[in-house]
């Protein structure tokens, strides 16, 4: 067999080549989850707005990461990897659940045209409730908005990789990012 | 004890101011500025902690599992 640019020979990665052999119970598993659990459920969290449906999709991301470890190449970071896999799950969640019920959270040119200052801080009275209040504001927003602030908070990632994970360039990312931002302030804001 | 007198309605006064100033207090402590949406995420994102559930459900499911063998040990399998 002629050897081609891109191998499909799994590529190990330091950290994860001997987790292939590990029992589910293992501390390496274990540390795995420790790491990356909490972005993750995050993720799932404000992307579908639902506690208990962000615990299913945390456990099902780590359960389908234990499967499928072996086929992961080292292309990209752990972090990211297990991203993907959240940001499809979600979306294929999404995605049946808007078949049910016609949702709209207005699409991107409706904020490209909306004037808000993004330059000023943002204030909050309340700490309790801010979950809440970010939940509802990131739920007014366009799915595309919502998942590029939830990644670029991410201080772990770079703009190549939300840009990886989003099937776009960094320019691209750039770009949005700013319309996002005033998007996010602008209705936040409004619930107040 | 009669609650009308002067001195217990002046303890009255005295424990409602305090109970005033001590909700002021709170209130001025969860008081937050963020500079940038980033910043209030990455904020709320610390405060999120995932439910203690969902490592048990996942232990649970694993070990339901058959254990994984290398893929090189499934690769020459005879």
């Amino acid at each position: 067999m002629q050897s081609t640019a891109v191998s499909d020979e799994p590529v190990p990665v330091p950290g994860t080549d001997s987790l292939q052999a590990e029992a589910p119970e293992s501390g390496k598993w274990q540390a795995l989850y420790e790491q990356y659990s909490r972005y993750v459920y995050y993720l799932a969290l404000r992307m579908v707005g639902d506690s208990a449906l962000a615990e299913d999709i945390t456990h099902d991301v780590f359960l389908k990461a234990y499967h499928s470890l072996d086929r992961f190449r080292g292309h990209s970071s752990l972090r990211t990897w297990l991203y993907r896999i959240t940001i499809n799950h979600c979306h294929n969640i999404q995605r049946a659940w808007q078949r049910r019920n016609i949702i709209s959270t207005g699409d991107a040119q409706t904020w490209d045209s909306v004037a808000a200052n993004t330059d000023s801080p943002l204030r909050v009275l309340e700490i309790k409730e801010l979950g809440q209040r970010i939940q509802k504001t990131l739920n007014a927003l366009p799915d595309e908005y919502k998942l590029l602030l939830l990644l670029v908070a991410d201080e772990n990632l770079s703009y190549q990789e939300v840009a990886s994970l989003t099937d776009q360039t960094p320019d691209a990312v750039r770009g949005k990012l700013h319309r996002a931002r005033r998007a996010f302030a602008l209705e936040f804001q409004k619930h107040g | 004890m009669d609650p009308d007198t002067p001195k217990h309605r002046f303890q009255h006064r005295q424990a409602e101011e305090q109970t005033s100033e001590q909700d002021h207090a709170a209130q001025q402590r969860t008081d937050r500025t963020f500079d940038s949406v980033e910043d209030m995420l990455r904020f709320d994102l610390a405060q999120t902690e995932p439910p203690p559930s969902i490592a048990e459900r996942l232990q649970g499911s694993l070990q339901a599992e058959p254990q994984k063998r290398p893929w090189w040990r499934r690769l020459f399998k005879r």
